[in-house]
């Protein structure tokens, strides 16, 4: 199975300062589903910031799509999707204004899913961005994110902001993503029960390394014996 | 390319109705206004309305203030997001930040003449509502950067997660690049003002008094700084007083930043070397003005045994002999014409600047000193000797800058008393609009009239009805001593 995402030996160190993560050995084959939990401030969000090319590696290699992804010249960054909390959008525009301004920038964007996605969430096209919740907003992103038919989707934490309902049909319809386009996943939470049956992998991040566990195991990872 | 298209086509599509607004509206006011004469204060406000719009649209619509923070429409991460390489990605912001400047281009254009003419004008003769808006500015810059230090001293949580003294050479760097950017920004003005003779420096630091005059110069002002100041560098002084503590601990890269810190200060250093601080920048580009400014016999003699040009003169119009008459040395003045100066020419300036047009026998005059304009005098100057560009004669400079020696001497030689400035103002006029005593006793003694009427249809008197104590002082002497006899 071929690799989306290779790390070798990854260390990462906010300039001048304190270390965050050391010694990150990860491959993720296509079509995974990875999740990435630890305590708050482990480094769940740098480490999706390093994939990402948001920050640059102190040390180590990090290969995504076969392309350094801190490089200025990527070909293949309209393959990845970013989901984060921190990601917002507000303003005037309407989201089929927004879904249209977004959907330019992805070749393989369907047309077909993003209808089904806005009628699964249940949101109108005609309806402003800025006029909208946290959780609606987080929906808006979601259907222009998976419309992508992405080969690798990164989650950042964006399921705290949405009702169970909602979720549930979230991940439902990141599965069918997953299954369709072999998309791979990593999604950062600290909602451990979302990965109970659906992530393949647990990378758990504790004292700035990373270890990787079964779903199964996820249980014990958190001192308190269950997760939250 | 192609995806810096898709990106300011999105952009412009999602901004353009309040776009296409603003620009329309810019235009048709613009258009009513060059057919109908409104009153100047309705001008005035409609123009600032649409100015405060049009700012509005700019501060809101840009897209770089969201890299600092997530308030604005798109968060940073949004961006980040997206499948454009860096290059891409900046190009885009930079033209995405060019359309929402348009709309401000378009007002500029609209009342270039209203805006022009403001530059004309001298500060001091700004009416009160452009006051208040000049002190606006400033405040609204001043406000600005002290936000602008506090992201810098409370940077992204990441950061203030981190050991003392990362925050503190952080902090470090940033005032020295905000340093070299102000540097670098007085820079700028200086070429504007060569370039468009737009002196934008001037009128700032004009705006700049307007404020210090009219709001900071209020009892409660200093405390209210001080306490702004101690709030604003609270966290710098609290990382000083961590970093003194944990000083061993210093895990500071100098590889890393000691070239850039060093930059920044010969990028500051460096203009100013340049400048020449010490020197007037009106007597720059000549050894020999600089010289005679510094009263450097020695090296004037050299220069002149070298060959150069006594009659040289600069890109102002400054001569070696104007430089001296302008500092009032007479000394130099009566050695620079053994050397065979000439004291013919006028200065300029810039369009502004109250001094261009003066010629040798004016330049003595600005340079307060009775007894050169008396050598002057004596050399068979002319008294009624006026300045050409800015229209105002040898007695309204006496007058109006309180020289009643100069003042005396002029009238002693017979200079006309009746001469008008551009604005149909008699050297009277000018002495009680500056309140110079002397000057008026001066000229009332030598009987000018003082019931001629300026273009404003103002006698002098009218300029001292409300005010000071001096005011009031000038007023009963200039009334008692031309107030006609009794039964006459």
């Amino acid at each position: 199975m071929s690799k989306i995402i290779s790390i070798n030996n990854l260390s990462y160190a906010v300039p001048y300062g304190q270390t965050i993560l050391k010694d990150i050995n990860l491959d993720i084959p296509a079509g995974e589903f990875l999740g990435l939990l630890g305590h708050n401030g482990s480094g769940k969000t740098t480490l999706l910031d390093v994939i990402m090319g948001n920050k640059k590696a102190s040390i180590g290699s990090v290969s995504v799509l076969n392309e350094d992804p801190h490089s200025s010249r990527r070909l293949n960054k309209q393959h990845i999707v970013y989901l984060s909390q921190d990601v917002s959008i507000k303003g005037d525009i309407s989201i089929g204004d927004f879904l249209k301004f977004h959907s330019a920038f992805y070749p393989d964007y369907s047309k077909e899913d993003e209808k089904h996605l806005v009628n699964v969430f249940e949101l109108h096209k005609d309806l402003k961005v800025g006029a909208l919740s946290t959780g609606q907003q987080k929906k808006v992103q979601i259907i222009a994110g998976l419309s992508a038919k992405p080969k690798l989707v990164i989650i950042d934490e964006i399921t705290a902001v949405l009702d169970p309902e909602t979720r549930d049909i979230f991940f439902k319809e990141l599965q069918s993503v997953k299954e369709r386009y072999a998309s791979s996943i990593i999604l950062a939470t600290n909602i451990a029960e979302d990965l109970i049956d659906r992530a393949d992998r647990i990378l758990f991040i504790e004292h700035k390394r990373g270890m990787l566990h079964r779903p199964e195991d996820i249980m014990k990872l958190f001192n308190i014996g269950l997760v939250a | 390319m192609k995806n810096i298209k898709i990106f300011v086509w999105g952009f412009y599509q999602s901004n353009f109705k309040e776009f296409w607004i603003l620009i329309s509206a810019n235009l048709i006011t613009g258009l009513i206004l060059s057919i109908y004469n409104l009153h100047e204060f309705i001008q005035f406000a409609v123009i600032s309305i649409l100015l405060f719009k049009n700012f509005s649209f700019l501060r809101s619509q840009s897209i770089m203030p969201s890299i600092a923070s997530d308030f604005d429409r798109y968060s940073w991460k949004y961006f980040q997001g997206l499948p454009l390489n860096k290059e891409e990605l900046l190009t885009a912001l930079v033209l995405c930040n060019l359309i929402v400047m348009f709309p401000t281009v378009i007002w500029l254009m609209s009342f270039f003449s209203q805006v022009s003419s403001l530059f004309d004008e001298d500060p001091a003769e700004w009416s009160f509502a452009l006051k208040i808006f000049a002190c606006l500015i400033p405040l609204l810059a001043f406000i600005s950067l002290t936000s602008i230090l506090n992201l810098i001293n409370f940077p992204r949580r990441q950061y203030s997660k981190n050991s003392a003294q990362s925050v503190f050479f952080s902090n470090l760097k940033n005032y020295l690049f905000i340093m070299v950017a102000i540097v670098y920004g007085g820079i700028s003005c200086m070429i504007l003002y060569q370039v468009t003779n737009i002196n934008l420096g001037y009128y700032s630091l004009k705006a700049i008094e307007l404020v210090f005059n009219h709001i900071f110069k209020t009892w409660w002002m200093v405390p209210a700084l001080f306490i702004l100041a101690l709030f604003q560098f609270k966290h710098t002084l609290r990382v000083w007083q961590v970093e003194h503590k944990s000083y061993k601990k210093i895990n500071w890269l100098p590889k890393r930043d000691v070239p850039k810190m060093a930059l920044c200060l010969m990028l500051i250093y460096a203009p100013f070397n340049l400048l020449d601080l010490d020197m007037p920048s009106r007597y720059k580009n000549s050894e020999l003005l600089k010289a005679v400014y510094l009263k450097d016999y020695k090296s004037i003699n050299h220069q002149l045994q070298a060959g150069a040009d006594i009659n040289q003169v600069n890109s102002f119009g400054f001569s070696p002999l104007f430089v001296a008459a302008n500092e009032g040395d007479l000394k130099m003045f009566q050695f620079l014409e053994s050397k065979g100066a000439k004291h013919e020419g006028t200065i300029y300036l810039g369009k502004q600047d109250m001094a261009t047009g003066l010629n040798v026998f004016l330049l003595a005059i600005s340079g307060k000193n009775a007894q050169l304009v008396e050598h002057l005098l004596k050399k068979g100057h002319n008294p009624d000797q006026k300045n050409e560009i800015r229209n105002y004669y040898a007695i309204h400079m006496a007058a109006g800058s309180c020289q009643t020696k100069v003042l005396d001497l002029l009238i002693e030689h017979r200079a006309d008393l009746k001469v008008l400035n551009k604005d149909g103002r008699t050297a009277l006029h000018s002495a009680v609009r500056f309140k110079c005593f002397g000057s008026v006793v001066s000229l009332i003694d030598a009987k000018i009239n003082p019931l001629i009427k300026d273009n404003d249809h103002k006698i002098a008197l009218d300029y001292l009805k409300n005010g000071s104590d001096t005011n009031k002082e000038m007023a009963y002497f200039i009334e008692k001593r031309t107030r006609e006899p009794a039964g006459k």
